[in-house]
């Protein structure tokens, strides 16, 4: 039994919908998004595939990016911001979420008590 | 930013040499803007490269990621595939990804220019020319100026569905040999 391979696949689906999520609810800039997936290990991602990732966002413009000062001794940050398009395929990807958990819940209950 | 975070910067940096200096540059700086970042937090000049990983995987990366997903064809993204390809030797940089993009845009300006050539060939034969330039050969098959446009049309279809198919799979495969699933 290997449910590592099954956990990776679902972690590169649901990643950019984690982003995304995110972002909506205000700027993040890229290393405070790591950190806070890193609190769910399913969804927890590494420099090396977040910034990538994030990039491809920013081409296919769902998000957009600026650079900001912050505060003593620490460097620039690059904040993201959702767009319309974002947000779009967003909503998009929300509903097909909840028909996902909708049709794991009614099989798993067809199979409790079927 | 001490000398193994700065030699890290500079690796990425000549890994990226075929994006755009603007791109390459935004890159760059926002790696080092998470170096520091780690640094505050305490985070060794060690971990850090460490976290990040392989320079030449994470520039593989970024040069994957910036083929959009959709398999939809335009020439700045016949481009990034040649700078990705440009960046990683090896068999499949070096020949094969060149060659079958190469082919499947071949391919697909081949499906619309046989059929514009069986339609010039018609009206010629309209016209009562023989246009002798534009022929079509299968073995010791050629066909008369009547069958020659169907044939030119259906030749031109092929050729252009089998450049798109070709296409596709380009950059699905470097979608699949950039992100290896052991890093997510």
């Amino acid at each position: 039994m290997n449910v590592d391979d099954w956990k990776s696949q679902i972690k590169r689906g649901t990643l950019d919908f984690c982003i995304l999520l995110l972002i909506k609810q205000r700027p993040y800039y890229g290393y405070e998004i790591i950190s806070k997936l890193e609190q769910y290990p399913i969804v927890a991602a590494k420099e090396n595939t977040i910034y990538p990732l994030l990039r491809r966002l920013l081409k296919e413009e769902y998000i957009s990016s600026s650079w900001q000062e912050s505060t003593e001794g620490l460097p620039p940050r690059k904040y993201y911001t959702l767009t319309e398009k974002g947000n779009e395929y967003l909503n998009a990807m929300s509903l097909e979420w909840d028909n996902l958990l909708t049709a794991i819940s009614e099989i798993k209950g067809e199979l409790n008590f079927g | 930013m001490d000398k193994i975070m700065n030699d890290y910067l500079v690796k990425i940096e000549k890994y990226l040499k075929s994006m755009s200096d603007s791109e390459r540059i935004d890159i760059v700086k926002e790696i080092k803007s998470v170096m520091l970042e780690l640094q505050n937090n305490g985070v060794s000049s060690e971990q850090i490269i460490e976290r990040l990983g392989n320079p030449k995987e994470l520039a593989k990366a970024y040069l994957g990621e910036a083929i959009s997903k959709n398999s939809k064809f335009s020439w700045r993204k016949f481009g990034e595939i040649f700078a990705f390809c440009s960046s990683f030797a090896g068999v499949s940089g070096m020949l094969l990804l060149p060659f079958i993009s190469t082919l499947s845009i071949a391919l697909m300006i081949g499906g619309v220019i046989t059929p514009i050539g069986g339609i010039v060939k018609f009206f010629g034969y309209l016209m009562g020319y023989d246009i002798a330039g534009i022929t079509i050969e299968m073995g010791a098959f050629t066909p008369s100026p009547m069958q020659f446009l169907p044939i030119s049309i259906v030749i031109g279809v092929l050729m252009f569905w089998l450049g798109k198919v070709l296409w596709k799979l380009t950059i699905k495969y470097i979608h699949t040999i950039s992100q290896k699933k052991k890093t997510v």
